[in-house]
């Protein structure tokens, strides 16, 4: 590690080796080690910030903070809870609609008899439409 | 500071485990995540906002929507802890600017309990000292240093949340750091 490097390390991350890349921690400490003037003039400049910086503590949240959490994630498991029923409720009577929906479909659906919607039935039920040969003119005659 | 706090991340998320949980409607797993995540998501948010109350609904809503994202979390895309620290800061900055307050305006309403009296008037002035030098500071800088020094997050973890390289979160560190201490001995950046 060079001088210019561990200046950078600690000019960013402080004088505190916990605070260093973990990747460079041990050449950081190295080069301590083995230039201890040098090392030690930037560590002292980077020491006092780091003890300003640290005068700013702040306590804890309130005992009671815990207790609102929960509870708010209690209300939110039952709102979730209701919605769930909710949908559960909404899907069965799509369901049920759509049964109901289906039946009157099929009810309404032309007899194979019926000249009119011949072509219609054709398509639906038997899945092909009439051979237009076969088709049948409004005068009761073949084409 | 622990040592352990400061590896870098490996591959597994240690809080994937519980958000599956907790996913599954396991509330024993819920109140360990708000055992495990609630003071530090307080801090940050007491540190950007200077309210305690508005720190208070801050770390209330960014567990509650930890609560929502729990069931359809995707392990292995981005740590949960990353993605909550955004969440804080993403809150923090929306109430601001509903306020229009400036960050730190204020003293927080409390610090830790504490050392006699005069050593406490010393650190009282030290702190808002440092807080009016931190709220001089371009955001992205601020967050740098609310993430790395306070929030004590890994140097791998700071660049994630901040969506940046780890040679940018550097580059942030060092002008901040740099920003800061001329701001502290008195002359301007």
């Amino acid at each position: 590690m060079t001088p210019e490097r561990f200046a950078v390390l600690a000019g960013a991350y402080g004088a505190d080796p916990d605070r260093w890349p973990e990747a460079e921690r041990e050449q950081a400490l190295a080069f301590q080690r083995a230039r201890p003037d040098q090392a030690q003039a930037v560590l002292e400049r980077e020491a006092a910030l780091d003890a300003a910086l640290a005068c700013w503590t702040v306590s804890g949240p309130g005992a009671d903070l815990s207790g609102r959490v929960m509870a708010g994630l209690s209300r939110g498991r039952s709102l979730r809870l209701r919605w769930r029923v909710f949908l559960s409720g909404l899907g069965a009577a799509v369901t049920l609609a759509g049964g109901v929906a289906a039946g009157i479909s099929v009810l309404a659906l032309p007899q194979a008899g019926d000249q009119v919607s011949g072509a219609l039935y054709s398509l639906t039920v038997l899945g092909e439409p009439i051979d237009d040969a076969d088709e049948v003119a409004p005068d009761g005659q073949t084409r | 500071m622990a040592i352990e706090k400061r590896e870098a991340v490996s591959d597994e998320d240690p809080d994937a485990d519980v958000l599956r949980r907790m996913g599954e409607g396991d509330e024993t797993a819920s109140r360990e995540l708000v055992g495990r995540k609630l003071a530090r998501v307080h801090a940050l948010a007491l540190r950007m906002l200077g309210d305690a109350g508005d720190a208070e609904e801050v770390a209330q809503e960014a567990l509650l929507r930890s609560w929502r994202q729990a069931a359809g979390w995707k392990p292995g895309r981005a740590r949960f802890d990353t993605w909550l620290h955004r969440v804080v800061l993403n809150l923090c900055y929306d109430r601001l600017r509903r306020k229009r307050e400036v960050p730190f305006a204020e003293p927080p309403d409390q610090v830790d309990p504490a050392p006699p009296a005069d050593q406490r008037m010393a650190q009282d002035q030290t702190t808002r000292r440092v807080q009016a030098a931190l709220a001089r500071l371009p955001d992205r800088q601020r967050e740098a240093i609310m993430l790395q020094t306070y929030q004590e997050l890994t140097n791998i973890e700071t660049a994630a949340v901040l969506g940046v390289s780890v040679e940018a979160l550097e580059s942030l560190l060092s002008r901040a750091r740099r920003s800061l201490r001329a701001l502290l001995e008195g002359a301007e950046p």
